[in-house]
């Protein structure tokens, strides 16, 4: 249930600008725009895969760092030791040693630079001019010194791997201010689909006709419904709620649980995803709230489900269960929970932080992180009640307690036994002054609640906007967020419409300004 | 084509690439591209005759917690230590021992973030300084670490000349609370002495002794007739140019910020040329065998730790890097040792509960110092790899200084940490004595000063000050540590 705003004043809606962005966390955060943006783990493996055919190991590239959540953080993300450059170094000469360098690279006899270029051109999706071509074409001969012919070829695509080329994109635009089609073709591409631009989107790039609205909107409706975009959009979400690091075996109830069960984890929130955005057309807050899951046997033991069981995902309903939607599925529960026990802070922090993306100013003090003493008789719930009308407490508490919606689920995603945690201690409150607060009996009731607050489209419409452009909304952006939030309020909250909106917008085509 | 692989399983003593490369640079820009920073050369011989043979080594175990925190019992030089150190008795002529070492009063003031018992501690015992806090929570460092410090040092003044091998960064593998590493890098734009107010990056570990000793000894690969994988390898170590010019390309075109990236990545190629350059000569018959691609899970961990501690020796004995640094898992680690056989301590579904050193700190006490006492096992077999046999493996413990940390003392918090320095480095330390070092305000000032000290006795004497710029905890290096 939604509660009224109990407070007379202020605004249960406030004006964006009043709040925007001093409400998000990390205030103190860098976020710029450098102009230049070094393409993430992900977004490497992709491209390489596009450009090689080999789907390489990117474990050892230097982790992508964090802004609020999101690990494309253009300002901080460099390769700064020389450890780093040689990860990418011999990322290169594996791929460059396993590709089939007769499909990619293949030359009659000694290479000529129009199959150098065969090559170059689609792993850099832009056209080479002939001092570039000429550092390949040397290389090339130089290898053929000491490598056999074959091996200079591959040298040649060992070191296109390590090109700028491939581990960076810009944004500086030309004379008119705007992206130039080459930049806006790798901007919509790697927002989209999350690699570099295919050969449509490149030719439409060199003939310059990707700057014509009318193309860019068609070549923005195809991405979108391109296989590879589900793929994009699952990476995003599980970026934003951080789930990609989910170790099971880090609990201490890993020995209780089944072989491969966090990969049926990973794929019940991925399948939830593609059928809700993408096959039904839904909405975030139908994400939020579906009661439709697929699982295989594994989950659905996990979940108490009766009826299914081995390998093969089916679709299953969750009413008459506590859960519903995706905040509530087993790797969001599991990721956001300590080894053991109960994580009602930690699930707040979780929504606060990274669903809400709001942080603590640091007026509000440091947490004490222990309990009053004399509580011995309270039930675990209950003890934490005071923190929520006690100075300094409830600066935090009053939002952070909303953790205990999820609290009937222990640290891997299960039901609590009902004589441990009981349906009484989910009740709470999700309280952000000065929006309206959301009041709660249930799981369910909590995620329907927390699915239609306006924090929520404001989390997920900066993020998405923040994951487009590199870098956390600025003061310069609060029109264009205002305006997003309201297309997105006017489609109801439609992921796919918010990614179009996005793409399109005029901000997100400026480049970026260079000043001396 | 011979089947890729990413690391060479065998080390070969011929370095056929070797000419190769050197026709190459002759041939190539990349003199050009090494002038920034061949000043790494200018007065490598006299830095090297002075302290190019010492050693680093810090060590970092988590969750000493214990209430009477038993440690050195007896009065006077005459002492003896408790059961959780007693294997370290066998070095007591190499050792300083500490006294109510405590540096509680510089978190009290100076950190306002939540876990000042957790992450604070575990941050300033390296660096000197409280951790970054986000949000209310430390998460990060923000100062760079005596290691760290030590090893740009060592960089700039050429005792060191491959950027890659300026130390060597391990974990055993355990979990983390909040800060994933004790260690912290030394920014692009260090300069000696500089203090930071933002969060700087964790340096990265080591899980796999495979690949530290990769780290240590990976030049040591032959090329064969020119359609391997290792002729590729070698020739890849010649083709940093093109990047390197098509960085420079980009660069012009960006802004200021833009620009500072590429030069940050400019750089790292650079340094990443160095260390393909750098010439060290050794016998090949004294390289280690490399290990395989191990288990590091807990029950492995012995096994995991005997192959670090080899190659920790060949690393120093050979002079591949003077700087090692160690953590036993993470800030407030529930760090798993099966072989003890402790099981399930606690209440079930109590986050503190569990068959780790976390949970014994919490519940059972009494068996805690079986934890310190493997712990102390396994630092005494580095200590006694180090001090050798005295014939073919000459004693380098003298020329070290090996430093043990833990995480907490007699409670949550930073009093009664116990910290142990081995080692003479050089003739510098004063090995075989017990100091008391108070847990009053006006002793919290010595913890930087012992930092101080093993980076003046590592050769790093520019160094002034150190972590937290308060005056009060900068008054140099700690005088009676010396000899």
């Amino acid at each position: 249930m939604v509660d009224p705003d109990p407070r007379p004043d202020p605004d249960p809606e406030p004006d964006p600008e009043d709040l925007f962005p001093t409400f998000l966390l990390e205030p103190n955060a860098a976020s710029t725009q450098p102009g230049v943006r070094r393409l993430t783990r992900a977004e490497l493996r992709r491209t390489v895969f596009d450009a090689t055919g080999v789907d390489p190991d990117v474990d050892a590239i230097l982790d992508d760092r964090e802004i609020i959540n999101l690990q494309n953080d253009a300002g901080r993300s460099t390769v700064n030791e020389p450890g780093q450059m040689l990860a990418y170094l011999e990322l290169a000469t594996d791929v460059a040693g396993r590709v089939d360098i007769d499909a990619r690279l293949p030359c009659a006899a000694t290479c000529t630079d129009a199959e150098l270029r065969g090559y170059l051109e689609p792993a850099f999706a832009q056209r080479l001019d002939e001092t570039d071509l000429a550092r390949y074409r040397d290389l090339y001969v130089r290898a053929t010194d000491t490598l056999s012919a074959e091996f200079a070829r591959r040298a040649v695509v060992q070191a296109s791997l390590i090109s700028p080329k491939i581990i960076y994109r810009t944004e500086v635009g030309d004379a008119s201010g705007e992206l130039t089609p080459h930049e806006l073709a790798d901007k919509i591409s790697y927002f989209l689909i999350g690699r570099g631009p295919d050969a449509e989107l490149r030719a439409l790039a060199d003939d310059g006709t990707l700057a014509d609205e009318v193309v860019l909107a068609g070549q923005v409706d195809r991405l979108l419904a391109d296989p590879r975009a589900e793929e994009a959009l699952v990476a995003f979400f599980f970026d934003w709620l951080g789930l990609e690091h989910l170790d099971l075996s880090l609990k201490l109830a890993a020995d209780e649980l089944p072989e491969g069960l966090d990969r049926s984890m990973v794929e019940e929130a991925s399948r939830m995803i593609r059928r809700v955005v993408f096959q039904d057309g839904g909405t975030l807050r139908e994400l939020l709230t579906t009661r439709t899951t697929e699982i295989d046997g594994n989950l659905a033991a996990h979940y108490g489900i009766s009826g299914i069981t081995g390998a093969e995902f089916q679709e299953a309903s969750l009413e008459g269960t506590e859960r519903a939607g995706l905040l509530t599925t087993g790797l969001v529960l599991a990721a956001h929970a300590k080894e053991s026990g109960r994580s009602p802070m930690q699930r707040g922090n979780f929504l606060i932080a990274e669903v809400m993306t709001l942080g603590f100013p640091a007026e509000f003090g440091a947490a004490a992180m222990t309990l009053p003493d004399g509580v011995e008789d309270l039930s675990f719930r209950e003890q934490f009640e005071p923190l929520e009308t006690t100075q300094p407490c409830l600066n935090c508490h009053r939002m952070l307690n909303a953790g205990f919606a999820f609290d009937v689920f222990d640290s891997v995603g299960r039901r609590f036994p009902a004589d441990r945690v009981g349906p009484e201690e989910t009740v709470a409150t999700f309280d952000a002054p000065p929006y309206a607060s959301v009041s709660f009996d249930t799981t369910v009731e909590a995620v329907e609640g927390l699915s239609r607050h306006a924090l929520m489209r404001r989390s997920f419409v900066g993020q998405m906007f923040h994951s487009a452009q590199g870098s956390a909304p600025s003061d310069d952006d609060a029109d264009t967020m205002s305006d997003l939030e309201d297309a997105y309020e006017a489609t109801e909250g439609d992921v796919l419409a918010l990614m179009r909106e996005i793409a399109l917008s005029s901000r997100f085509r400026a480049a970026v300004e260079v000043s001396e | 084509m011979k089947s890729p692989k990413k690391r060479s399983s065998a080390v070969r003593s011929v370095n056929g690439w070797r000419s190769k490369r050197r026709t190459f640079l002759r041939n190539s820009v990349l003199a050009s591209l090494l002038a920034p920073v061949a000043k790494y050369w200018d007065d490598m011989a006299e830095a090297q005759a002075m302290v190019g043979r010492r050693n680093l080594i810090l060590i970092f175990l988590p969750n000493g917690k214990v209430a009477s925190n038993e440690y050195i019992l007896g009065a006077g030089d005459d002492y003896r230590l408790a059961f959780g150190y007693e294997p370290y008795m066998a070095f007591k002529d190499d050792m300083i021992v500490f006294d109510e070492y405590g540096f509680q009063g510089m978190i009290n003031a100076d950190y306002t973030g939540d876990h000042g018992g957790h992450v604070a501690p575990g941050a300033v015992m390296y660096s000197g300084e409280v951790p970054h806090a986000v949000d209310g929570a430390g998460r990060a460092g923000m100062a760079p670490s005596i290691d760290q410090i030590v090893a740009w040092d060592l960089l700039e003044k050429g005792h060191i000349t491959d950027p890659l091998r300026k130390s060597l960064n391990i974990k055993m593998t355990g979990s983390s609370f909040r800060l994933p590493a004790v260690y912290t890098g030394t920014p692009a734009d260090y300069t000696l002495g500089a203090t930071y107010s933002r969060a700087l990056d964790p340096v990265s570990q080591h899980n796999q002794p495979q690949d530290g000793f990769a780290q240590m000894f990976r030049d040591f690969v032959e090329m064969g007739g020119g359609d391997s994988l290792e002729d590729l390898q070698a020739f890849g170590r010649s083709i940093l140019d093109v990047p390197s010019a098509e960085l420079a390309g980009i660069q012009r075109t960006l802004p200021a910020e833009g620009r500072r990236i590429l030069e940050e990545h400019l750089q790292s190629i650079r340094e990443l040329e160095l260390s393909f350059m750098d010439e060290t000569v050794i016998d090949p018959a004294m390289v280690p065998d490399p290990p395989g691609s191990m288990d590091t899970a807990p029950t492995n961990h012995p096994a995991v730790w005997d192959q670090w501690v080899r190659i920790i020796n060949a690393s120093l004995r050979l002079q591949r890097t003077h700087v090692v640094n160690i953590q036993f898992g993470g800030v407030a680690s529930r760090f798993q040792i099966p072989e003890l056989g402790l099981g399930f301590v606690g209440e079930s579904g109590d986050s503190n509960s569990g068959s780790d050193h976390h949970s014994y700190t919490h519940w059972d006490e009494s068996n805690v110092p079986l934890f310190m006492n493997w712990y102390a096992q396994r630092v005494t077999e580095l200590l006694g790899a180090l001090r050798g046999d005295g014939s073919e493996a000459p004693n380098i413990l003298r020329d070290s200084a090996v430093a043990v940390g833990m995480e907490f003392g007699r409670n949550h918090n930073a009093r009664d940490m116990p910290v142990m320095l081995f080692g003479q480095l050089g003739d510098y330390l004063r090995s075989g004595q017990r100091l008391t070092w108070g847990n009053e305000v006006d002793s919290y000032h010595k913890h930087v000063g012992m930092l101080m000290a093993l980076a003046h006795g590592m050769g790093t004497t520019g160094l002034t000050t150190l972590g937290n710029p308060n005056p009060a905890y900068q008054r140099g290096v700690a005088a009676e540590l010396l000899r």
